[in-house]
Formats: C-alpha cells, sequence, structure tokens
C-alpha cells in the first residue's frame, strides 16, 4: 500500500484544523466587515485586509499540525519522506480548494458592489485589472508560501530544538536590522518602495523559488529529525 | 536460524553520556524476545534504534536484511508500540485505526474491532482524553491487529490492571499461535511475562548481561537454603550472586548448573535447592549488588 | 491466568510432567488425543513454542505418538512406561529425602517403617 495515501488519509481526518476552523476564522472576520459596512451604509469604501487572516491561520496550523503529526507518523513507521510528501500534498490541496473559493467569493464581491455595502474584503486592489487565473495564482502562491514557510520553521524546531529556533531568529534579526541600516545608510528606501510599486506582481512570482526553497529545507531537515 | 533482526556493536552517546555500549544481538523469525531490564538500561533507545526513529552514534544493524532508515521494505513490515506515542489532539480511537488500518499491510480491521470490545474502549472517545489504561490499550490493539512481521511492544501494560494485562497476555498468545511472527516484549514486569518468552536479553546500564533462551536461564542459577556452614561448604569457590543469612541460616544463590552430583552433595549436607525464577536472577544481576557479567559463558 | 508453572525451572519439561501426570491419573487414557500445543499454550498462558518443546520430549521417549494430519496421540503401554519411571524417582526423590530427615531427628529404621504402615493405614 502507498504510504504517502496514508499520511494523506491521516491529514484529512483532521478537518476542522485544515478547512472548518480557517473559514471559520475568515468568515467570522468578514461578518464583522459587512456589519461595520452595513453600520456606516457603504458610505466609505472598505478595505479592510481582513483575508490576511486565513493565511495567517495556515501559517499557525502548520506548525501545529506538523508538531502533532510527526512524531505520530513516526510512530506509526512511516518513512520521513512520506510524511513529507502527503503534508506537501495536503497542503497544496487545501491551497488549491480555498483559492478556488477565494476567488469564487472575490468575483461575487466585485459583481455586487462590494457586498452592496462597499466592502472590499476579497477583492483586494491592486486585483481590479486581473485576469480570474491571476487571482487564483496569487491567492494560492500566498498560501503555499505560508503554509512552507510555517514548515520550515517548525523543521528547524523538530530538528535543532528551541535552541534551534532561538539561534535561527536571532540570526535573522540581525540580518534584518542590517539590512535595513544599510538602506537606510545609503537611502535606498524610497528606491525600494518605487520598485515594489512597480513590480508587485513580481513579488508573488518571486515565491514561488521561496517555496521551493523552504520545501526542500524543511524535507533535509525532517530527513535528519528523531522522536523518541 | 532465521535472523531477521542483526544488531553489530551499537552504539549510542548523547554528549559525554554512553547510553548504549556496543551492543550485538539477533532476533530469529517468529520467536517472542523479552528486551529486560531495569528502567534507563537503555531498552527503549535500543527500540527506537531498530524502527529508525533514532540514529545511532555508531554501529551497523540489519532489519530483514536491509537497512531500516527510510527503508518501506523494512518499515512497512514493523510495529512499534511505544509507551510516549503521541497522538494528534483532535484524533479519536477510531481516527487511529483508520489511520493504522491504510498504513499496515496485513491490517486485521475486524480483529481490531473485537479488541476494542474486549478491551472495553470507548471508540470515539478523544485520545487526549483516554486514562493512561486505556491509551495502553489502544497501542496493544494497533500491535496486535497490525500483525506486522516484526511486532516491538515497549512497556505495552502502563496503567493497566491485571485483568487487562492478563487479557493481553491471553490475545497475545492466541494470535501468535494463529498467526506466528515475531515479538519483542520489552518490560520491567518480568515475572508476568516470563512464560511467554522464548527468549531473553538482558540489558543492563547500556550493555547486554545475558543473551539466551529462556529455558536456559531457568537452570543457570539455584538458591541453596540450609545451615550457613554447610552451604558455604557446597558453594565454596562458586559465582554467589546473592547471599542473605539469619541466625545460623543461609540462603545462596549461585551462578551455576546443578549437576547430579552437587544434587546429592546438597542432599547429604541437608540444603534445600530452590529455583531462581527469571526475575529473581535478573534482580540479583542487575541489582546494585549485582556484580555478574554472563554474557560470555 | 492459566495455572501456574514454577517459574524457576524449564517451562517445557514442566508441561511434560503435566500431561505425564494426566496420563497416569488416567485423565488421558491411551489412544485418545492430546490437546494441541497451541491449546496447551493458551491454557497454560505460555508460549507455543515452548509447549510444543514440552510434547516434543514426550514423543522422543514414545509417550505420544504424531498421527499425520490430525495430532498427537497418547501411544498404547504409555501409563506403564510413566508408571516404572516414577517410580525409580520416587526412591530418589522422597526416600532418600525422608531418611535424611528421619536421621537427623533420630528417628530409627523401625520407627520409620511404623511409621509409614501408621500413614498407609490412614485413608
Amino acid at each position: 500500500m502507498n504510504r504517502t495515501a496514508g499520511v494523506l488519509k491521516m491529514h484529512w481526518r483532521d478537518k476542522w484544523v485544515w478547512i472548518y476552523v480557517p473559514w471559520v476564522v475568515l468568515l467570522f472576520s468578514f461578518a464583522i466587515n459587512v456589519i461595520i459596512g452595513v453600520l456606516i451604509n457603504g458610505q466609505e469604501n472598505i478595505n479592510s485586509g481582513g483575508i490576511a487572516s486565513i493565511y495567517v491561520y495556515m501559517f499557525i496550523a502548520i506548525a501545529i499540525v506538523q508538531a502533532q503529526t510527526f512524531p505520530f507518523s513516526l510512530g506509526m513507521n512511516i518513512r520521513r519522506t512520506d510524511y513529507f510528501i502527503g503534508t506537501s500534498l495536503m497542503c497544496l490541496l487545501v491551497s488549491a480548494g480555498s483559492s478556488a473559493i477565494l476567488l469564487l467569493l472575490s468575483v461575487v464581491e466585485d459583481l455586487s458592489d462590494g457586498w452592496g455595502v462597499n466592502l472590499g474584503y476579497f477583492s483586494l486592489p491592486f486585483m481590479s485589472d486581473l485576469s480570474p487565473i491571476a487571482r487564483y495564482g496569487i491567492f494560492f502562491i500566498v498560501m503555499m508560501h505560508m503554509f512552507f514557510l510555517g514548515f520550515v520553521i517548525t523543521s528547524i524546531h523538530r530538528r535543532f530544538g528551541r535552541n534551534g529556533l532561538y539561534v535561527f531568529f536571532t540570526v535573522m534579526l540581525l540580518l534584518c536590522t542590517i539590512g535595513s541600516f544599510a538602506m537606510t545608510y545609503y537611502e535606498r528606501w524610497m528606491d525600494l518602495f518605487i520598485w515594489i510599486s512597480h513590480h508587485y506582481l513580481g513579488l508573488f512570482v518571486w515565491m514561488i523559488p521561496l517555496i521551493v526553497v523552504y520545501a526542500l529545507l524543511s524535507y533535509g531537515l525532517l530527513r535528519r529529525s528523531t522522536v523518541s | 536460524m532465521n535472523p531477521i533482526v542483526e544488531v553489530n556493536r551499537l552504539n549510542k552517546t548523547y554528549g559525554k553520556d554512553t547510553v548504549i555500549r556496543d551492543v550485538s544481538f539477533v532476533i530469529e523469525q517468529n520467536k517472542i524476545y523479552g528486551l529486560l531490564g531495569r528502567n534507563g538500561a537503555g531498552k527503549t533507545t535500543i527500540m527506537h534504534i531498530l524502527t529508525a526513529q533514532l540514529f545511532p552514534t555508531s554501529g551497523d544493524m540489519l532489519v530483514f536484511g536491509e537497512k531500516p532508515y527510510e527503508n518501506n521494505r523494512v518499515l512497512s513490515r514493523l510495529c512499534f508500540i511505544k509507551e510516549s506515542q503521541k497522538y494528534p489532539d483532535s484524533f479519536r480511537i477510531v481516527d487511529v485505526l483508520a489511520v493504522a488500518a491504510s498504513i499496515y499491510p496485513n491490517w486485521d480491521q475486524k480483529y481490531a474491532l473485537q479488541l476494542v470490545e474486549d478491551f472495553r474502549l470507548p471508540l470515539k472517545r478523544r485520545m487526549k482524553k483516554l486514562s493512561r489504561g486505556m491509551l495502553s490499550s489502544v497501542g496493544v490493539i494497533v500491535g496486535l491487529a497490525s500483525r506486522a512481521p516484526l511486532t516491538i511492544f515497549d512497556e505495552p501494560y502502563l496503567g493497566l490492571d491485571a485483568v487487562a494485562r492478563n487479557l493481553f497476555y491471553e490475545k497475545l498468545i492466541e494470535d501468535y499461535a494463529e498467526y506466528p511472527r515475531t515479538f519483542i516484549l520489552s518490560t520491567h514486569l518480568i515475572d508476568e511475562v516470563s512464560n511467554l518468552l522464548e527468549h531473553v536479553i538482558l540489558i543492563d546500564a547500556g550493555k547486554i548481561l545475558i543473551d539466551e533462551d529462556a529455558d536456559e536461564i531457568r537452570e543457570k542459577a539455584y538458591t541453596a537454603v540450609g545451615a550457613a556452614q554447610q552451604v558455604n561448604k557446597l558453594t565454596a569457590g562458586k559465582k554467589i550472586i546473592h547471599q542473605e543469612s539469619i541466625g545460623g541460616m543461609m540462603t545462596t544463590t549461585v551462578l551455576e548448573r546443578l549437576n547430579g552430583a552437587q544434587r546429592r552433595e546438597a542432599a547429604t549436607l541437608g540444603i534445600e535447592i530452590v529455583p531462581v525464577s527469571l526475575q529473581q536472577l535478573i534482580v540479583h544481576l542487575t541489582g546494585n549488588k549485582g556484580n555478574g557479567k554472563v554474557a560470555e559463558s | 491466568m492459566g495455572p501456574i508453572m514454577d517459574d524457576g525451572r524449564p517451562i517445557f519439561i514442566q508441561i511434560a510432567e503435566k500431561i505425564e501426570d494426566d496420563i497416569i491419573g488416567e485423565g488421558m487414557p491411551e489412544e485418545t488425543q492430546v490437546p494441541s500445543t497451541n491449546q496447551f499454550a493458551s491454557f497454560y498462558q505460555i508460549n507455543p513454542a515452548t509447549a510444543a518443546k514440552g510434547v516434543n520430549l514426550l514423543v522422543d521417549q514414545g509417550i505420544l505418538y504424531k498421527k499425520r494430519g490430525i495430532g498427537m496421540f497418547v501411544a498404547s503401554g504409555a501409563r506403564e512406561k510413566l508408571v516404572e519411571k516414577r517410580k525409580e524417582q520416587f526412591y530418589e526423590q522422597y526416600v532418600i529425602t525422608m531418611i535424611h530427615e528421619a536421621k537427623k531427628l533420630g528417628i530409627t529404621t523401625d520407627q520409620l517403617t511404623d511409621m509409614v504402615r501408621r500413614g498407609d493405614g490412614l485413608k
């Protein structure tokens, strides 16, 4: 029997973490935005950014899922490789499905003039001229990015323990500090913002190699991880 | 001789701590093994290494003739049930059984459900809410119903009451008779399992002390009970692993096979010869006073 | 749990002895089938391989024999053979020990035979 399928099945049994909770969180935040929209009678253009909640949720969810299912899977004598592939597939499926619903909701939002109250929730400002495929692509890539960012961070924890995580964050913080200091010193912040404003779609494309790097790192770390 | 596990000079160290020291042994097919020893002797570490969940510091090992690390040909024939097994928070007993069913090639779902009934487990209850004994029962059920060619139980009956433990032994023998396979039972409750074991590997402080057939071990030692003077006469110059005296009486446990001549000598000296149980022998060998290393004999 | 075994002696020998006892006590008449090793194993809660070893010990001694495809049977003449063997053991196990104990207590041979007679008078 294919054991990757077994891992997929294991994740699939936990529909609450993967499917129900993120949508409850998102729809709850959405409902609040709609209520605000109704209260102010749609006089102002609301752009809440509340859609980020599902992305933040996925980032946290994968960390919890990995912390609980990796020791369980190894305990069930599953290969680390099968665990990695099965879990990645689950992320892919959930991202694909969630993005489809997000796309649908964003189209409805456009057609309904922001749910009748001028609310921009699912359809982000820069998306208005994008094709549905491009919108879908953005939803999907960002979600995969969040998943694998969470995945790689928990994999560092799995492999090197809490101290490994401290070292990692210290190094990241240092790099960021040095980077921002350099940017300030050479007065390049404006250049950066201008570049981003022209190339923001490029940012999403650049997430793809980043996802691949995270995935490879996670795999490498899990291969050397142990449970006891 | 049909070895399915061959371990050669295994070592495991954590920093300066050596937990496993030059351990070598062989596990043959379709036998029930006891991996015995005190808590912290290194039993659990050895089993984690065998199943590729931990990495050895040095040494080789083959399971079903191959290296187990990331090897599905090996891992799919293994089932390792450990006392410290973690389960996802949301999982209920049914979920664990369903996952096991999709992972273990020989899984018998009907048998698993029968065992759930025998052990009186609430199928729909979350693993998080189970008592220690119920958790152990779930492990026992997964281990038995997996019908894996090599099934390893590490302290499988933590928290189980006497009735449930007996049920476990009963089911184990029954199912083993019907579907012969290799079992490794690791435990420090030796008295209860000693009759089930065909072969015993005794670990103490990361080293192997005994690796022998259980019946051989039972004849390895005897206890002489009688007047101190006479007992001393009988046991002089022999390897004494335990000695106690009260008043003029003395009991001395000797690590040696008793032959007919000695038995007659004991009778003429008025000494009673008492057999030594596996448990007693192991207590004497691994207790703080124990000084016997008998692996070479 | 099944009847308790004495953990200090090889289990297979104890199994063989239990079967012997049953044959001598006529619980297992000659030419009847003996329980399978698996039945012995689950009754006494012991390893089936050990039970088989005990049964084979009796096969080697001609006490039990195998009918192909059916199972183990008690051989004819098995009981007599066992009784003879036990009589020899009786001397070693009981008589010698008894005499030793008697000497320790200063019981004379005459007193001892008297005691045996008296014991025999009991039911």
